[in-house]
């Protein structure tokens, strides 16, 4: 009657919560099955159904019930593991964004001397320049311009390879300092099958001493944000990576990947590597320039931060060039010194990484425990893209007594939700690709206390009076590192304890007088 | 679920689940080498043997090791008397259960795609 377990897991995959209720019951009514056999079926089916969680609100779209789990003491991802990085459902309003935005807003457009040329209608453009905070010491040339080819009807009636062309010539003869360029295509571009390649080629012929990089990741590539952060991954890689000969400074040389400058983040990383001697052959790609990742086949070891957005090009590093990869969190005070001690043990120089930890913990421990004290017992509900999930649930545990009681991924895949719900807590719920009523209704279960998430949802929250910090972004960064640890403490703390959001719940009106309510009915 | 009774082997399987991000990679070929590697260059840690770190790969393979073994000597008093056969009979277990989430029994969908 029953084949064996894996057509019961199977099997209670597939029920609705009733069916299931009345096969557990068959299972104890089935005369030949021993007590044993049943048992061990009960406990499998168990472990099928026991995280998944259908939302109230998720009743009229079932299937979102795999997108939503509850991790409960004595289960891991053998039994049950989110669906991610799979088409958003229909019915669903899903907070991510597109693969051109994963491709451009979150790792090209960071470079600093690089022109960002993106072909096809100008709202691609607006909606992925400014809306991430990533600085540079290269006037900030990355923050202030991007450029549009600004396609029209009859561009896209008669094709884009023309007005690309120009737009390229004129976007360097405007900007003759600036010789790299990225160019994108967009949705409309890449339907009307506009060959930038080809107009890339051209315009690299004619002019020597530019190098342009294509990405061709409309925004229909994949099914997030993410596919784009792979094609720029692995087209940078075949692409440019060993065309450019770094001057080698030191002994020790790495690539730093998966950081891109967030509110100053790589600022405070490359002290540390100063300080201990190491070069950094490429940031990839915080605060770096085109050709620094073109030469990034000469490092001795890739640091990964960002194992999302950048696991990808650590990986074809290490296939093609042998160039190990380390994998640390750069958030979390206990964190960054774990990671600083691995890359020195890498190197053999211990000693000085010793001497780097000491120096900043004595400077930062003692403020890092003042918010300790205040935030003990706080609960946090973290709604970002997906690696932060995995970097912050545990380093807010152990460095600041914060309880995270529901974490959201936008993008990540299921290797994000391995390293999340490892890391992560029993009780506390897990979305793939969540929607604002889905938001609503964790927020009713689990009552955080601050939301570290996106201005997007963040407004929405605010709405209920709980405080949001920009977990993309963040409030008053940076985050990473020792004294980023404590930015984020100091976010946390005044953001729970500013009377603000409670006094704004307060309805101060005067009451309509009597006789007026009379007379309006 | 980790299938060991052993209590000690359960107390390093959920330190690594706690801390270690190289158990999940991306790949079901780069979480093999890194969870046989490490495991085995922290057995040879806590056993006195000098592991042998020669090329690139190992070198990373120890970083991650060495550290490990930082944190689970601070950890777990108990692992300084354990004897060097049973250190290594201990790392041989965390290693097959860690094999047992991220690989055999992995259900991530992702973990053997040729490509990313």
């Amino acid at each position: 009657m029953y084949a064996d377990v894996c057509d019961c897991r199977l099997l209670a995959d597939n029920m609705a919560p009733p069916t299931l209720a009345r096969f557990l019951l068959s299972l104890f009514a089935e005369p030949h099955l021993n007590l044993a056999v049943r048992c061990n079926w009960m406990a499998v089916i168990g472990r099928c159904r026991m995280p998944l969680v259908l939302l109230d609100c998720d009743k009229v779209i079932p299937e979102r019930e795999k997108h939503v789990y509850l991790k409960v003491d004595g289960e891991d991802t053998r039994d049950y593991l989110p669906l991610a990085n799979v088409a958003t459902i229909p019915g669903t309003l899903s907070e991510r964004g597109c693969s051109f935005c994963g491709a451009k807003l979150v790792i090209g457009g960071v470079l600093k001397d690089t022109i960002q040329m993106i072909h096809g209608p100008i709202g691609c453009a607006y909606n992925t320049w400014h809306t991430k905070r990533y600085p540079s010491d290269g006037d900030n040339f990355q923050l202030k311009y991007v450029m549009s080819t600004d396609m029209k009807e009859s561009n896209i009636v008669f094709g884009g390879d023309k007005r690309l062309y120009a737009s390229i010539i004129e976007a360097f003869d405007e900007m003759p300092h600036i010789k790299r360029m990225i160019v994108y295509t967009t949705c409309p571009t890449a339907l009307i099958g506009d060959d930038i390649k080809a107009v890339v080629k051209k315009v690299m012929a004619e002019r020597p001493d530019v190098d342009i990089f294509t990405v061709e990741c409309p925004g229909f590539a994949g099914v997030s944000q993410s596919k784009g952060h792979h094609v720029l991954n692995i087209g940078w890689v075949n692409d440019k990576v060993g065309q450019v000969e770094p001057k080698i400074t030191s002994k020790y040389t790495m690539n730093f990947i998966g950081d891109y400058n967030i509110q100053g983040d790589t600022y405070l990383l490359q002290k540390y590597w100063d300080r201990l001697g190491i070069q950094v052959i490429a940031h990839f790609t915080g605060n770096a320039t085109y050709d620094d990742c073109r030469s990034m086949h000469r490092a001795q070891v890739s640091v990964v931060n960002c194992a999302r957005s950048a696991g990808y090009i650590a990986n074809e590093l290490m296939k093609r060039y042998g160039i190990p990869r380390l994998d640390i969190d750069s958030w979390g005070f206990n964190y960054m010194a774990e990671g600083i001690r691995k890359v020195c043990t890498f190197f053999g120089i211990e000693k000085k990484g010793e001497e780097l930890i000491a120096e900043e913990t004595a400077k930062w421990k003692p403020k890092l425990d003042w918010y300790k004290e205040r935030l003990r017992g706080k609960k946090m509900a973290i709604w970002t893209g997906g690696p932060r999930l995995w970097h912050w649930t545990k380093s807010v545990e152990d460095d600041l007594g914060i309880e995270v009681v529901a974490m959201s991924s936008k993008f990540g895949h299921q290797e994000d939700f391995e390293k999340i719900i490892a890391r992560g807590r029993s009780g506390t719920y897990y979305l793939d690709d969540a929607n604002e009523l889905e938001f609503f209704e964790i927020l009713e279960k689990v009552k955080p206390d601050v939301i570290f998430t996106g201005p997007r949802v963040g407004d929405l929250v605010k709405k209920l009076h709980i405080p949001y910090i920009n977990g993309h972004g963040y409030h008053n960064g940076p985050y990473m590192g020792f004294e980023g640890f404590v930015n984020l403490a100091r976010d946390f703390y005044n953001a729970t304890s500013n009377p603000l959001l409670k006094l704004a719940a307060t309805d101060i009106r005067e009451p309509e007088p009597k006789e007026k309510l009379e007379a309006a009915e | 679920m980790i299938k060991t009774s052993n209590e000690k082997v359960k107390q390093l399987y959920d330190y690594v689940q706690e801390r270690c991000l190289w158990q999940f990679f991306s790949r079901a070929w780069d979480r093999e080498a890194n969870i046989k590697n490490i495991t085995r260059m922290a057995g040879e840690i806590l056993t006195g043997t000098e592991p042998d770190v020669k090329t690139p790969m190992d070198k990373q393979f120890f970083a991650d090791a060495k550290w490990m073994v930082a944190d689970l000597k601070q950890r777990f008093d108990w692992i300084a008397a354990e004897p060097p056969e049973s250190i290594v009979r201990l790392m041989s277990e965390l290693k097959d259960e860690l094999l047992d989430l991220a690989v055999t029994h992995s259900t991530n969908s992702e973990l053997n795609w040729s490509f990313y």
